[in-house]
């Protein structure tokens, strides 16, 4: 029953944790959130499994996590509401070539980024060249070009 | 606006979203500053102290514990309470049971588990000293533990503490 509640437990606030840091938390991994990401997972390894290193109970616990991750994406599925919860949704922040700047602030993107991802797909150099920039749910910044500029 | 670009928007739950995200930051910072204070043990919020009104009784304690995170219990009995060459101090069971004792520092030369309350007996120090003994527990089971502590014969103390999961 342990293993099963801590499970559950590690794997709602994790959720909730990573829900409420925003999008663009882990989207782009850096070299450092790689290190934060090894780090936590050796914080939530010991919370897992307490003083319990059984096979039973480390199986019971990968059982719970896929489980839940299974259970949450059939939810998602079927209520867009949940899925919106969770995942968010994908947010237009360039809009022919023009930064919105609003969205933009709250989500602590900049015009930098939006131009790094342009340059990284699409060789834009340019914000006017870029039709539309989404921030997507991911926390990936998707870049639509505009008519002509090349691709 | 934006019709060209067919994305799911609703800006009303959007607006919602950094709303309820701010908030969560703020709530965050809230609670390492709670931990930092001792909220969830160790730390000033945590660290409690009592003394009977005589002053010859005196413990210091956490308040808040964590499962199997070692905690300390700290006794001071002053010398009039000693009985013969022996320093006895009792501790409810409802309080002791929760508890892994991990060590007892001095080793008691005994331990007596009554149904209510163990007595544990030390050799007293010579020359008038006060005798000062810590227990290094590890609470086992979350939830709120209370019960007394006390010399027999002599005073006694409250002693709570709320462990966390």
């Amino acid at each position: 029953m342990n293993s099963v509640l801590r499970g559950l437990a590690i794997y709602l606030f994790l959720l909730l944790v990573f829900r409420l840091t925003g999008k663009r938390s882990l989207g782009q991994l850096t070299a450092f959130d790689f290190i934060l990401l090894l780090i936590i997972s050796e914080a939530t390894q010991q919370a897992l499994m307490g003083d319990d290193f059984s096979l039973t109970a480390a199986g019971l616990v990968i059982l719970t996590l896929v489980t839940l991750d299974l259970g949450m994406s059939l939810l998602k599925q079927r209520f867009s509401s949940i899925d919106r919860t969770i995942d968010s949704l994908p947010l237009l922040i360039v809009e022919n070539g023009k930064p919105l700047k609003d969205r933009m602030d709250r989500e602590r993107v900049d015009e930098e980024d939006v131009l790094n991802a342009a340059r990284e797909a699409h060789g834009i150099h340019r914000l006017q060249q870029v039709k539309y920039a989404v921030l997507e749910r991911n926390g990936t910044i998707s870049i639509i070009p505009a008519q002509g500029s090349g691709s | 606006m934006s019709s060209g670009i067919q994305i799911p928007q609703d800006m009303r739950f959007q607006q919602r979203e950094w709303l309820v995200q701010r908030i969560a930051w703020i709530v965050m910072a809230l609670i390492i500053l709670a931990a930092l204070g001792g909220l969830f043990g160790y730390g000033p919020a945590s660290w409690a102290s009592d003394v009977d009104s005589t002053g010859k009784l005196r413990i210091e304690y956490e308040r808040f514990g964590r499962v199997d995170a070692a905690v300390e219990l700290k006794v001071w009995v002053d010398p009039s309470l000693f009985s013969d060459d022996r320093v006895e101090v009792w501790i409810d069971r409802g309080f002791i049971d929760a508890q892994q004792i991990d060590s007892i520092t001095p080793e008691p030369s005994r331990a007596e588990p009554g149904a209510e309350r163990c007595v544990f007996s030390f050799p007293a120090p010579r020359g008038g000293d006060r005798a000062y003994i810590v227990f290094h527990l590890a609470p086992q089971i979350s939830g709120r533990y209370s019960g007394r502590l006390g010399t027999p014969g002599g005073p006694d103390l409250p002693i709570a503490q709320f462990v966390y999961p």
